[in-house]
């Protein structure tokens, strides 16, 4: 099991960043991000979620120094945002990866040499990152002439070129298919084990659900929860009881199969009903907070501030 | 300094049909008057001070739209999310900008070439209108740059002309001194007034100020651009 430790410096820390977008004239102003406040721990994989418009590009654009917080600051690798020399140990995919038309290797190759990357490490990290993202076979093809989903991998090896210690991710998969999907999971774990730290912003709630250590939710530019992804699918109001030989009088199992017998009851009600499955001569096999899927948490979270606003 | 030659090669790659098509027309105008029966001396004047005048409006129209079409197409995210500062991007870019108007002026050293056998002239005094070329087009480009990081392409190119405009005026109210004002204006003058005559010298003077100044508006410009928000729609 991961541990925390508020001690390590965090791979990326934003401390109550505000964003506000201004028109030209300053008539029309928009407040991407108020007061947002998250520390990344090396080493993990952290899940960015919340709906669109909820500010979470704007936080990433500032971490890379992309676009500059009306307020706050932040540290990205232990450097304040900006620090080139950090920045060099990042690796970045854009929503909507835009990439100039050149052949896949000489592009992957340019990004690397930006970062200060030379040959012959460049040479052989360029060939190894096609390698791992099945780009080999089209590495003297123009960017122009792939699919968007191989484009997409491009854009994963252009951000993975310089062995990043940090690979700051957003929306990597959206433009794969399933299998493609499933090897970029993988490679988030190889990466976690490694050691590097990846932050990941999807909309595809499962894939973060798989993969992340933790997970931070953004709505309207608040966070509205960050936690343990374990720990924020247990639902603390409801537990999940399985029980042998239970559902006399008073004690209704919703299913039951096996011989077993399931009950979901709210968690005040947790003792009287495990009392009464023992007083009838049942036998209580497990007692667990119920787990909602990430796509549960994060819909009632937004629909929660949809209501408030 | 590599992650600025890279910036640069990048640009004039973006750029290569334009200069294709630049260099085409130089050494295509070159060549008429090369094949015209009797040259003479003040259409081939002519011919370089036309030519010395798009190296340096074709190198900062390209410079000046360079940063918006970055933007807009958003290429410009992946760049700058890598270890590059902003003053590095520019730097590129103006080194680019500057190649820009090398590639022209070698055209136009390749037509004088092509003329000389006919017309009889000494190459050092176009060796030095190349260099005084040269040096305009830094600071221009420059100037060029420094506007493109707060404007669209069409007003950058409208301020610039503005501010290059500036010591003409100055000089119609105040005597030619004035025309000291920004380096520029001088370089223009005197390629404006290009000939093969003992009057014409080079303008070694302007020629550092130029490259003073140039200095100034690069710093300038990659500090007002590290203060831009880059990675938001510029439609």
């Amino acid at each position: 099991m991961r541990r925390y430790n508020t001690e390590v410096t965090p791979a990326l820390e934003f401390d109550g960043i505000s964003k506000r977008y201004q028109s030209f004239w300053g008539r029309k102003t928009v407040e991407a991000l108020k007061d947002f406040s998250l520390a990344v721990e090396p080493g993990e994989i952290f899940g960015f979620l919340g709906p669109n418009g909820a500010g979470k590009s704007t936080a990433i654009y500032i971490a890379l120094a992309l676009i500059r917080p009306t307020r706050g600051h932040g540290r990205l690798l232990g450097a304040p945002f900006g620090d080139v020399a950090a920045r060099r140990r990042v690796g970045f995919l854009a929503e909507n990866v835009a990439l100039y038309h050149r052949p896949v290797e000489t592009l992957v190759r340019f990004y690397g040499a930006l970062n200060r990357m030379r040959d012959p490490g460049l040479a052989r990290r360029t060939r190894e990152v096609l390698d791992t993202l099945q780009l080999s076979e089209y590495a003297d093809r123009n960017v122009g002439k792939l699919s968007r989903g191989q484009l997409q991998r491009v854009g994963l090896a252009q951000a993975l070129v310089n062995d990043p210690e940090l690979v700051v991710l957003d929306e990597p998969t959206s433009a794969l298919d399933p299998a493609a999907r499933v090897a970029v999971r993988e490679l988030l774990l190889a990466l976690r084990e490694r050691g590097k730290t990846v932050f990941l912003s999807s909309h595809l709630l499962s894939e973060v659900e798989a993969v992340s250590d933790r997970v931070a939710i953004l709505v309207r530019g608040q966070l509205a929860r960050v936690g343990k992804t374990s720990e924020l699918l247990e639902r603390s109001d409801e537990v999940h009881i399985l029980a042998r030989n239970a559902g006399g009088q008073g004690v209704r199992p919703q299913t039951g199969q096996n011989g077993l017998q399931e009950f979901r009851v709210p968690a005040a009600a947790q003792r009287q009903t495990i009392e009464r499955i023992w007083s009838q001569g049942g036998e209580v096999v497990s007692v667990n907070p119920v787990r909602k899927s990430l796509e549960q948490v994060f819909l009632e979270l937004t629909q929660h501030e949809k209501g408030d606003a | 300094m590599t992650p600025v030659l890279l910036i640069a090669g990048n640009f004039l790659r973006e750029q290569r049909w334009f200069i294709f098509f630049l260099v085409l027309y130089v050494l295509v105008i070159s060549s008429v008057y090369a094949l015209t029966p009797r040259p003479e001396m003040q259409d081939f004047l002519f011919l370089i001070r036309q030519l010395t005048a798009f190296a340096l409006l074709f190198s900062v129209s390209a410079a000046s739209s360079a940063i918006y079409n970055e933007r807009r197409s958003r290429r410009i995210v992946a760049v700058l999310s890598k270890g590059i500062s902003r003053s590095e991007y520019i730097g590129g870019l103006l080194l680019g900008s500057l190649c820009i108007s090398a590639i022209s002026c070698a055209g136009l050293l390749a037509g004088a070439l092509e003329l000389r056998s006919q017309l009889h002239f000494p190459l050092q005094p176009v060796l030095a209108l190349v260099a005084t070329t040269l040096a305009a087009a830094v600071l221009i480009n420059a100037i060029g740059l420094f506007f493109a990081t707060l404007f669209h392409p069409l007003l950058a190119m409208v301020a610039t002309a503005v501010v290059i405009s500036v010591p003409f005026v100055l000089a119609g109210f105040f005597g030619s001194q004035a025309l000291h004002t920004l380096a520029a204006a001088p370089l223009i003058d005197s390629l404006r007034n290009f000939s093969f005559s003992r009057s014409w010298s080079v303008p070694w003077l302007s020629i550092a100020m130029a490259l003073a100044e140039s200095l100034l508006f690069w710093l300038a410009a990659a500090w007002m651009f590290s203060r831009r928000d880059i990675a938001v729609a510029v439609e």
